[in-house]
């Protein structure tokens, strides 16, 4: 008897393994192939949880229009998303489309894990060409390694309310009339009040005791660079071996930020703007009055029982912005390049993905900004996102007044300079201890080392 | 080796004892089979990584290529040529070397008081301990609020008491000191084992000093630290452990900054394997954490038979 207990007891413990293999192939890496031809695709993403839904709602939609192909959506935080994607190469088994950051794209390009997507955009129709500044090149032009998955230029948002308030007019919206930095350090400065109410041209006014800012920018790079590019300046030489941020016309633009905040007191320091809420939330709770940000943050403004604007980046020598477009690229290791790209383009396409119309995402292709009904589909695509003005600001600034690339689309090892070089330079300068001379030419000396060319 | 213990068990079998002998074995097996899990998890997920770690530590691997050796270069290039591995060094060790006296003092004393007997007391317990329960990053989150030098609590709160406005975690002066007093909030674990501690103590030994007119002075510095001991090397040496590896805070709060003041080493670290994908240059980076951890282990565990007594005279 014992003898058999013991038997039962074996049998079992065999059949509990058994399990625990199966639930670890169910849920491994390994997952068994779907029946037939459909070619099983693994797309990788990260975003808000507004993102998260929209994207799941296309991805849907695709794998509804295709019977052939089958996407599967994985959505993980921005915050651990390099060690994710890290991970599944490191294992093997890369995703066929993702997300990635352009700190990361272009290392695995040079270890050719990413698939090289200049043939695919080679065979497109010309009318359906993207705009030049989205393209990620690699291996001197001759390759693509993905575009952004959408685009957005940087601009400037204003609360209407304080500007009527303080009595200053708006600010244009057309590239051509955008302020002065002059007529914008001047508005700055009457719409920056305290708590006595006294604003920032007044003798009295109480810089200590600031109520309410003229404006708040970011402290990433994009926040800034843009003015470097409306100053004629660049930030590293052409072929990338010189970092030239300590050149006149940078160190020029960098003193004028520093400025707006020990000088003229218009505005709180970006390393701590990067900690309060983002500029939309700061506006409507009347802290700020104007915020330098992406187009991106239509989305979040739209809905903000305010009355908002948008505006051109003030100039320095002429209007200049830069477009943001975060990379989406194709790993080289997919089974089904051919449909890859399929699903890649559509994933960013204006007709299907609803973020366009939502005012997060801003089209690739030029003709999206050119004819009048594929514009309208998506400025126009939902009542009350976009102000008139988009058309200015989002549209012909997008068009006509794109700075070229900034370093990130083709700087060699750009993490490791930002990181080590640029950003502590730049801590310094927002600390207002260094002037920004002395804090670029730190920046140079650091940064020198680390400089690798152009990809 | 639980097996070959369990078999030294079992050997001494003769005729008489079979049966017993028999449900031993299969207790034993039983035994196996449920710390299994443990085993091979520790084995595959835990030894697995660390062995290859330190073999990645001699590795030029940046996760998408395939490693070559390059024997002690990633050492040599730490040592040599990496200013920000001397910085996050001395901010870590500058870190630690506030940090743990600091939060072990709060401990202690909170749990000194803690240890009265007075009303409301399970109430109080629970409230200092309750941030220990609240997410490291939700904690963070709120506490960048309250440093906020506009807009904050803190300074709001200073202000109306005359203090002019302080930066925080916005300098890089006081990043630091603002990082370690954040700390102190999360103290509730150690001030628990502090209790625990406090609660073994005779209380036979309290009656024989006061007896003997001693203050509570005297008793605290006689009967309670002494008898302690055991317990601050064992919160000193986890909360130097800890402190070494701190990672989250500055992470969410400052990302190292302003100008690398806070950048921590563990921040770095993360930063090399996962931004900038030199895993085997942060491989390296790990081993000589790894070894660092080990060595101030070592020295406090050598020097606490100066200063720790145990209960019951020489182990």
């Amino acid at each position: 008897m014992n003898c058999r207990l013991q038997q039962r007891r074996r049998t079992l413990l065999t059949h509990l393994c058994l399990l625990a293999c199966l639930g670890f192939c169910a849920f491994g890496p390994g997952r068994l192939q779907a029946a037939g031809d459909t070619a099983e695709l693994r797309f990788t993403y990260w975003g808000s949880p507004f993102e998260k839904q929209a994207i799941e709602k296309a991805v849907a939609s695709f794998n509804a229009s295709h019977p052939s192909i089958h996407v599967t959506g994985q959505h993980t935080a921005y915050a651990a998303y390099a060690e994710k994607i890290a991970a599944l190469v490191a294992a093997g088994s890369p995703p066929d489309v993702a997300y990635l950051d352009y700190a990361q794209a272009f290392p695995y390009a040079a270890n050719g894990k990413i698939f090289d997507l200049a043939s695919f955009y080679a065979r497109q129709p010309p009318d359906e060409s993207l705009l030049e500044s989205t393209y990620y090149r690699f291996d001197g032009g001759k390759k693509v390694i993905g575009t952004g998955l959408a685009t957005g230029v940087v601009l400037m948002y204003y609360n209407k309310d304080l500007f009527d308030r303080a009595g200053v007019a708006y600010p244009p919206a057309a590239a051509d009339q955008a302020w002065t930095w002059d007529k914008f350090v001047d508005a700055a400065k009457k719409l920056t009040r305290d708590r006595n109410g006294n604003n920032a041209t007044n003798s009295k006014f109480d810089p200590d005791k600031v109520d309410s800012y003229g404006l708040s920018f970011p402290q990433s790079w994009w926040g800034y660079m843009s003015f470097i590019y409306s100053n004629d300046g660049q930030i590293a030489s052409e072929d990338g071996t010189r970092l030239l941020l300590n050149q006149p016309a940078d160190v020029q633009v960098l003193q004028a930020l520093q400025d707006l905040i020990y000088v003229h007191h218009v505005c709180p320091k970006p390393t701590q703007s990067q900690n309060l809420p983002a500029s939309d939330i700061l506006m409507q709770t009347g802290k700020v009055a104007m915020g330098i940000d992406g187009m991106w943050k239509v989305l979040d403004y739209s809905k903000l029982h305010q009355r908002w604007g948008m505006a051109a980046l003030p100039i320095f020598k002429k209007p200049v912005t830069i477009v943001i477009s975060t990379p989406k690229v194709i790993f080289a290791g997919t089974k089904y390049p051919e449909q890859a790209f399929e699903f890649y383009r559509y994933i960013s396409d204006p007709k299907q993905v609803e973020l366009f119309k939502e005012g997060l995402w801003a089209p690739l292709e030029k003709r999206y900004y050119t004819d009048p009904a594929l514009l309208a589909s998506w400025l126009q695509g939902k009542a009350g996102v976009y102000p008139a003005e988009a058309r200015d600001v989002v549209v012909d600034y997008t068009l006509n007044h794109a700075a070229p690339q900034p370093p990130v689309y083709w700087l060699k090892n750009i993490q490791q300079i930002m990181d080590e070089a640029v950003t502590p330079a730049v801590d310094l300068i927002w600390s207002g201890k260094t002037s920004a001379q002395d804090a670029l030419n730190q920046a140079v000396r650091k940064a020198t080392p680390l400089m690798q060319g152009r990809w | 080796m639980f097996g070959e213990q369990v078999m030294r068990v079992s050997q001494p079998a003769t005729a008489a004892s079979i049966p017993r002998n028999r449900h031993r074995r299969r207790e034993a097996w039983w035994g196996m089979a449920c710390v299994a899990p443990a085993v091979i998890g520790f084995l595959l997920w835990q030894l697995g990584p660390i062995a290859g770690s330190l073999f990645l530590a001699f590795t030029d691997w940046s996760i998408a290529g395939t490693p070559h050796w390059v024997g002690l270069q990633n050492f040599h290039r730490m040592f040599t040529a990496d200013d920000l591995f001397y910085k996050s060094l001395s901010v870590t060790g500058i870190y630690t070397l506030a940090s743990v006296p600091l939060s072990m003092g709060a401990a202690f004393f909170l749990a000194l008081l803690l240890n009265r007997k007075m009303p409301g007391l399970t109430l109080f317990r629970t409230i200092f301990f309750l941030p220990s329960v609240i997410p490291v990053i939700a904690g963070s989150v709120v506490w960048l609020w309250l440093f906020n030098p506009d807009f904050g609590l803190l300074n709001a709160l200073l202000g109306s008491l005359g203090v002019p406005k302080l930066q925080w975690i916005y300098d890089e002066s006081t990043v630091l000191p603002s990082l370690i007093l954040m700390n102190l909030w999360g103290i509730g674990p150690m001030m628990v084992i502090f209790l625990a501690g406090l609660q073994g103590i005779p209380r036979e030994l309290y009656e024989a000093a006061a007896i003997d007119g001693g203050r509570t002075i005297h008793k605290l510095w006689h009967i309670t630290i002494p008898l302690m001991t055991p317990t601050i090397l064992f919160n000193l040496i986890l909360s130097i452990i800890d402190t070494l590896q701190v990672f989250t805070q500055p992470y969410v709060m400052t990302q190292g900054g302003p100008n690398n003041a806070s950048l921590l080493y563990v921040l770095y670290l993360y930063r090399k394997a996962f931004q900038e994908l030199q895993m085997g240059y942060a491989s390296a980076l790990a081993w000589v954490l790894f070894v660092i951890v080990a060595l101030v282990s070592f020295l406090v565990l050598r020097s606490s038979r100066r200063w720790v007594h145990y209960g019951g005279g020489e182990v």
